[in-house]
């Protein structure tokens, strides 16, 4: 009887840590673009056919754009609800073609957290956790 | 028997309430964040392999020397433990951004040097204990550093 109590103890035990264990505690992610055959520059600057770097300035930036997406996921980042990984390589190729430009440069990429929301959601168990990411850059047009 | 009853004016518990809900908006809608920025590098680094235009790079090829890894992170640790007359709090942050520094470090000033393939893996960290709240966000990023060459010509030469 003491060991079957003791047991029951045990995988309660066990139990509650699990609930606890699967709320939130964070998500991962990664960005990529290995698609695209344009330049993806983090930059303001590109190569030219003989190796010489452009700059990017007013003339050259064509448009703006920006990128959102969440992901979310659950027991300390090791259960992704959502594809963790972001191929931006066709969103940036439509930027490309929606202006006729040859390169995107002065790439940036932003993790938007909320602490109202994580400080819930690592407290009460089952909740997953949710990121933002943000991509922003510029569509340039150089002179070929 | 004198029974003497305790009442809130309506205007008190109205200050009260509107409080709290601030209290609580605020908190909610709080944000952090982190964001992994170069564009002050005058040199280009790129995400997917290709740095040059129109891949008109028949003349120029690039050779892998080195790999090149880092982080921009920001972090916040905050504890509450109960004293004789009170709480005491305590927080530390901390915030870096080595990113531009590293590249430079790595390929400033170096011409035919790029960097290519850069993936960025965002990812954050939540820990919530009651008394010790703890967060971490990052961005990591891996990538290879490139030296680029002009190709040489396998056509043979005439007299």
């Amino acid at each position: 009887m003491n060991r079957k109590a003791t047991n029951l103890c045990f995988i309660a035990t066990l139990f509650i840590f699990g609930l606890f264990a699967s709320s939130c505690a964070g998500v991962k992610s990664t960005v990529m673009a290995p698609k695209i055959t344009e330049p993806v520059s983090y930059t303001g600057c590109v190569f030219d056919k003989e190796g010489r770097i452009l700059h990017a300035n007013e003339q050259t930036i064509v448009k703006s754009f920006m990128l959102k997406k969440s992901f979310w996921a659950m027991f300390y980042r090791q259960i992704s609800l959502t594809n963790p990984k972001w191929d931006i390589s066709e969103d940036l190729k439509k930027q490309i073609d929606e202006v006729d430009g040859n390169a995107i440069v002065n790439l940036r990429v932003k993790l938007v957290g909320n602490y109202g929301y994580w400080y819930l959601s690592a407290l009460v168990p089952i909740i997953p956790d949710v990121q933002k990411v943000i991509v922003e850059g510029d569509v340039a047009r150089f002179p070929e | 028997m004198i029974r003497i009853e305790k009442t809130t004016p309506k205007s008190r518990r109205n200050v009260g309430f509107v409080s709290l809900m601030t209290a609580i908006l605020i908190f909610v809608s709080a944000c952090s964040s982190v964001v992994y920025d170069m564009r002050l590098l005058q040199q280009p680094v790129t995400m997917n392999c290709n740095p040059f235009l129109n891949e008109c790079h028949k003349e120029q090829q690039l050779t892998k020397i080195d790999t090149f890894m880092t982080e921009m992170k920001r972090g916040l640790v905050s504890s509450a433990a109960p004293t004789a007359t009170g709480t005491y709090t305590q927080s530390s942050s901390i915030r870096t951004n080595p990113i531009q520094n590293d590249a430079f470090l790595k390929i400033g000033g170096d011409s035919t040097l790029t960097i290519n393939n850069l993936e960025v893996h965002p990812q954050s960290m939540y820990v919530n204990l009651l008394f010790v709240l703890g967060l971490q966000e990052s961005i990591k990023s891996y990538g290879n550093i490139n030296k680029i060459e002009k190709k040489q010509s396998n056509e043979p030469k005439s007299n």
